[in-house]
């Protein structure tokens, strides 16, 4: 195989292609390194001011930033794409492959191991919560922090509720956009969009004073992003038709994300509800809290371990676990930890950290190939050394 | 060629990177919540029939959903069912054995195409691609039940499971019930199923709701 060949013709070839010869650099990776740091450092204490969210959003997820506010800063995403490449291009065209030279090789490999388990985690998992009061269940967990534009219907069968949800990510919503909801066969054209806003009771605005609200709300008002994410809540007016209708508006509806209750509009004889709302993931087993158990250290109120009683359920599993602090639950690609609990009168209420990660026994495997590589480097070299000390 | 090959090698870095973490812009899927603060599910009231003599079997849900009624196939022993499942079911000859399961769950549990990539994994089969399982699930045999709920069968019997030595296979059915769907599942060793396929059949055909 060429790639194993220092004869290689292909590989020959590329080694002197200028922009292989750059990937390849030592230069680079000393960049990426610095930048790296850099990034590391600023953001750090950029997050004291603007929040541990906004500034991992701006020093380590974008591809690049306007530091100053008009001069381009590579992001941490850049950047550790370069040194993937680097080291990637390295491996390919730079490293010798000879058994002398094995334990380097696997080094690099186990790091580009964990640079591509770093990059799955990234972009594929995610981190959402699950809030249950006791004897109550769901099959969806809260994204922490993106939003998404929700159309349901319900139907209640014994003690279920559930919704059949046509659900729009915040981050695609804008202004002149309408969507064909897969459940009800309405459109919804967006009328007006704001990322962060709050809501006025008091005036109406642009829209007309026909806006619905289930809070009462009138009209929205773009504002500031806030430093804590928590406090900023997209918001959205839309006008709710039917296809082929032409002009005609069944209503208008204002949804905002600091609705208490979402807001219902009766259309063709049944409710459909609309509202602004966290990202809900969906679950591949419904979660009922049986039982929720806080010990506390003797004589104190200070909380030693938290356990949830849940049961689990799904088409292949029905049984009853327990959730605790340090003994989550892995079911699949996700886990649920045990994360806080909060009282509401005498009902107990226990919140579930829920990750999907099918990734993530990748830094694992990697952490064990760089182990391997270092060890068979250092022995190789120890045994080399020794060698040489007997001649 | 070096050339090409560079184009080739960017364009499919800059694809990569455009695409990679690009999140689906509308989804359309089923949200339950479970209500009602009804305690800890007992084993429900339900009757037990007798060893399979074709009697009835009727079961309340622990959570009271939809009731269940189904004629048990002739020497299906009913069993005493868990906190979840609506009735569990052995079966025993001299050589094998199996068990069976009738499961509600709100919603669609996941849609048909996931669970059966989980029976088939249960089963040790190879899942092949998606478009070739929908085109395989397409031309198993569809029907309804006495009260008019849609059934599809789905019968792993004669795939060869990727363990030559293990005989476990599956029937499945999934019946939609409205908001609610029904899964019967019968698991064990294959010479066994094989002879009880009419009897699953006919179980599942059996199946009627009555709402609440």
């Amino acid at each position: 195989m060429p790639l194993h060949s220092n004869g290689g013709k292909i590989v020959d070839n590329l080694r002197k292609n200028s922009l292989v010869k750059l990937l390849v650099s030592y230069k680079l990776t000393l960049v990426c390194l610095c930048l790296l740091l850099i990034l590391t450092f600023w953001g750090t204490l950029s997050q004291v001011q603007s929040g541990l969210f906004a500034a991992k959003e701006r020093f380590f997820n974008s591809w690049f930033f306007l530091a100053a506010g008009f001069i381009p800063f590579p992001g941490g995403r850049l950047v550790l794409w370069l040194g993937f490449i680097n080291l990637l291009s390295a491996s390919l065209f730079r490293l010798r492959y000879r058994w002398s030279k094995a334990g380097i090789i696997i080094t690099h490999w186990g790091l580009l191991t964990l640079l591509v388990g770093a990059g799955y985690t990234f972009h594929f998992s995610t981190e959402s919560s699950l809030t249950l009061e006791e004897g109550k269940g769901a099959n969806v967990s809260m994204d922490y922090h993106f939003w998404e534009l929700c159309f349901w219907t319900e139907q209640r069968r014994g003690d279920s509720l559930i919704r059949s949800v046509d659900a729009f990510r915040e981050a695609a919503l804008s202004v002149g956009k309408t969507y064909r909801l897969t459940e009800t066969a309405l459109e919804a054209a967006i009328l007006e969009f704001h990322p962060h806003c709050k809501g006025d009771k008091n005036s109406p605005g642009s829209s007309g004073p026909e806006v619905f609200n289930a809070g009462g709300l009138k009209r929205l008002m773009p504002i500031k992003p806030h430093s804590d994410p928590g406090k900023n809540f997209p918001g959205a007016i839309l006008a709710l038709s039917s296809p082929g209708s032409g002009s005609q508006v069944f209503r208008k509806v204002l949804v905002h994300g600091g609705d208490f209750s979402p807001t219902p509009v009766h259309i063709g004889g049944r409710d459909v509800y609309c509202a602004m709302r966290r990202v809900r993931h969906v679950l591949p087993i419904t979660l009922t809290l049986l039982d929720f158990r806080k010990k506390t250290y003797p004589g104190t109120n200070m909380a030693k371990s938290f356990e949830s009683r849940v049961a689990m359920r799904s088409p292949d599993i029905e049984r009853e676990v327990v959730i605790s602090m340090n003994k989550p639950l892995r079911y699949n690609d996700y886990t649920f930890y045990q994360s806080s609990y909060s009282q509401e009168g005498k009902v107990e209420i226990s919140t579930l950290s829920v990750v999907r990660n099918s990734g993530r026994l990748l830094p694992y495997i990697a952490s064990i190939i760089v182990c391997i590589g270092m060890a068979w480097h250092f022995c190789l070299m120890l045994f080399a050394s020794a060698a040489t000390k007997r001649k | 060629m070096i050339k090409k090959i560079k184009t080739v090698f960017l364009v499919w870095l800059a694809l990569g990177i455009q695409n990679c973490d690009r999140p689906d812009e509308h989804r359309h899927y089923q949200e339950i919540t479970i209500t009602k603060r009804a305690g800890r599910p007992t084993g429900g009231a339900f009757r037990q029939s007798p060893h399979g003599s074709g009697k009835s079997g009727m079961l309340q849900n622990a959570k009271g959903q939809q009731r269940l009624q189904w004629a048990t196939p002739e020497g299906w022993q009913l069993q005493k069912s868990g906190s979840i499942r609506t009735a569990t079911f052995r079966i025993r000859d001299s050589k094998y054995e199996a068990e069976g399961a009738i499961i509600q769950i709100p919603g669609d549990a996941g849609g048909l195409l996931m669970n059966v990539k989980m029976w088939m994994n249960q089963v040790q089969l190879m899942i092949p691609p998606d478009d070739q399982l929908e085109h395989w699930l397409k031309n198993q045999p569809r029907f309804q039940t006495a009260s008019g709920l849609s059934t599809v069968l789905i019968d792993f019997t004669h795939l060869l499971s990727g363990n030559l030595v293990s005989e476990t296979s599956m029937l499945a059915a999934v019946i939609s019930a409205g908001p609610e769907t029904v899964f019967v599942k019968l698991t064990g060793d294959k010479p066994l199923l094989i002879k009880n396929r009419k009897k699953f059949e006919s179980l599942c055909r059996s199946i009627q709701t009555a709402v609440k």
